[in-house]
């Protein structure tokens, strides 16, 4: 079983072997490599089978729990040491800290806007965005320039919310844990961050910045926690069953073939340090 | 996706888009004599359509008041817009409407037909603003919703 650790307590091995996980990754020539998780990712933005399986939808934390595992799982293929760790943004909030650093992710793009330019993904040459919305080969990061990071209140506030998610089950929804996590609704503690780190994190092909997925991981462990604190059973997801073109707690998250009960008790798999 | 409040929107808006189509087609054609009929209906633009150049860039918007299937390009390319709701407050059951694109899929901006008519210019400056000297490319009309 996999412990998943802060960026800001992983040794300098932890950080390189995940560094060299993921551009092996990218690397890779055949079945799920790098840009395979950041063709789904836009694809899953889309309705699909009339169902909004990855946003703005009930499954938004179960799809994305199940997308990091099978990212976490292509990574140790390459390197069974690896784990994906969290970047705790309501404890690491600078633009030079972790996991901003030279040796991990790499720092704020040129000019506050532009290429990423230190670190092991600076450069397409180091780093080459293949899938994109905009034209760059380069990965790019704008720090800062909108959004902000949640508190540790923010955080609070959410893992209070007992109940996970109420009807229509949309961006709309105005009551619920997960609307509040996901940024329908205050205090937004998952949209906010894509906005602050901006380039390539900002857009709907925004895997193709790593820190993309140590920032779900942190998603993913507050989920934890608020699993932790009200339950991992079946009966805390909403909703249960019977609602047309909303993913149900017994209905398969698509396109990875398993069913969202499935995904809620992750503890047999990996916990969080 | 709120589908109920969505359907909700959209019913009144196209019922206040034929109100204000049919008026001002009425109008139009009582100063005019010209003949009346789908084609001039559907070439009546939105006023909060914009043309212009921001930044280098030329940016144009047209907005689809009855279905919200608004459309933005720059320098020719299109950019994927998606309508949304979102509540207004914490356990009420009021929404707004917003636009996110494919640049700004986690920042949605107001728009209406009162202090927020711009917001779909606002979302193409805010596309350009995130380009610098970049383009669009083909992703950037992938369908999201």
């Amino acid at each position: 079983m996999g412990t998943r650790k802060s960026v800001a307590a992983l040794t300098a091995t932890e950080k390189a072997n995940f560094v060299a996980a993921l551009k092996a990754l990218k690397a890779q020539t055949s079945g799920r490599n790098y840009d395979w998780f950041v063709r789904t990712h836009m694809d899953y933005f889309n309705n699909v089978n009339g169902h909004n399986y990855a946003h703005m939808s009930s499954s938004f934390l179960p799809w994305h729990r199940q997308y990091l595992l099978e990212l976490e799982n292509a990574l140790k293929a390459h390197n069974s040491a690896v784990d994906l760790p969290y970047w705790n943004w309501t404890a690491n909030r600078s633009t030079t800290g972790p996991p901003f650093t030279s040796d991990f992710m790499g720092g704020n793009g040129s000019g506050g806007n532009g290429p990423v330019t230190t670190g092991p993904f600076a450069g397409s040459t180091r780093w080459r965005i293949n899938v994109s919305a905009t034209s760059s080969t380069s990965l790019r990061r704008a720090m800062a320039l909108r959004g902000s990071l949640p508190t540790t209140s923010d955080a609070d506030s959410v893992m209070g919310v007992s109940t996970y998610d109420a009807s229509p089950w949309g961006s709309s929804s105005s009551s619920g844990m997960r609307n509040r996590v996901e940024g329908g609704l205050a205090p937004n503690l998952h949209n906010r961050i894509h906005v602050w780190v901006g380039g390539h994190m900002a857009q709907i092909d925004s895997p193709n910045d790593p820190v993309f997925f140590l920032h779900h991981c942190n998603v993913d462990r507050l989920y934890h926690l608020w699993q932790t604190r009200w339950g991992f059973g079946a009966d805390r997801y909403l909703p249960g069953g019977g609602v047309a073109n909303v993913v149900d707690v017994n209905e398969t998250l698509v396109p990875f073939g398993v069913t969202v009960a499935s995904t809620l008790d992750h503890r047999g798999l990996y916990t969080y340090a | 996706m709120n589908d109920i409040s969505r359907r909700d929107v959209f019913r009144h808006g196209a019922t206040a888009a034929l109100l204000a189509v049919t008026a001002t087609g009425i109008a139009g054609l009582a100063s005019s004599g010209a003949a009346a009929g789908p084609d001039r209906v559907a070439t009546l633009a939105d006023p909060r359509d914009f043309e212009e150049t921001y930044k280098g860039k030329k940016i144009k918007g047209e907005h689809d008041k009855a279905n919200g299937k608004h459309k933005v390009h720059i320098n020719g390319k299109k950019l994927g817009v998606v309508q949304v709701e979102l509540p207004v407050a914490p356990d009420s059951t009021a929404t707004y409407t917003a636009v996110i694109s494919t640049l700004s899929h986690f920042d949605p901006i107001p728009l209406d037909e009162g202090n927020n008519r711009d917001g779909l210019k606002k979302l193409a400056k805010l596309a350009v603003d995130q380009l610098g000297e970049q383009e669009l490319t083909h992703h950037a009309d992938h369908s999201h919703r």
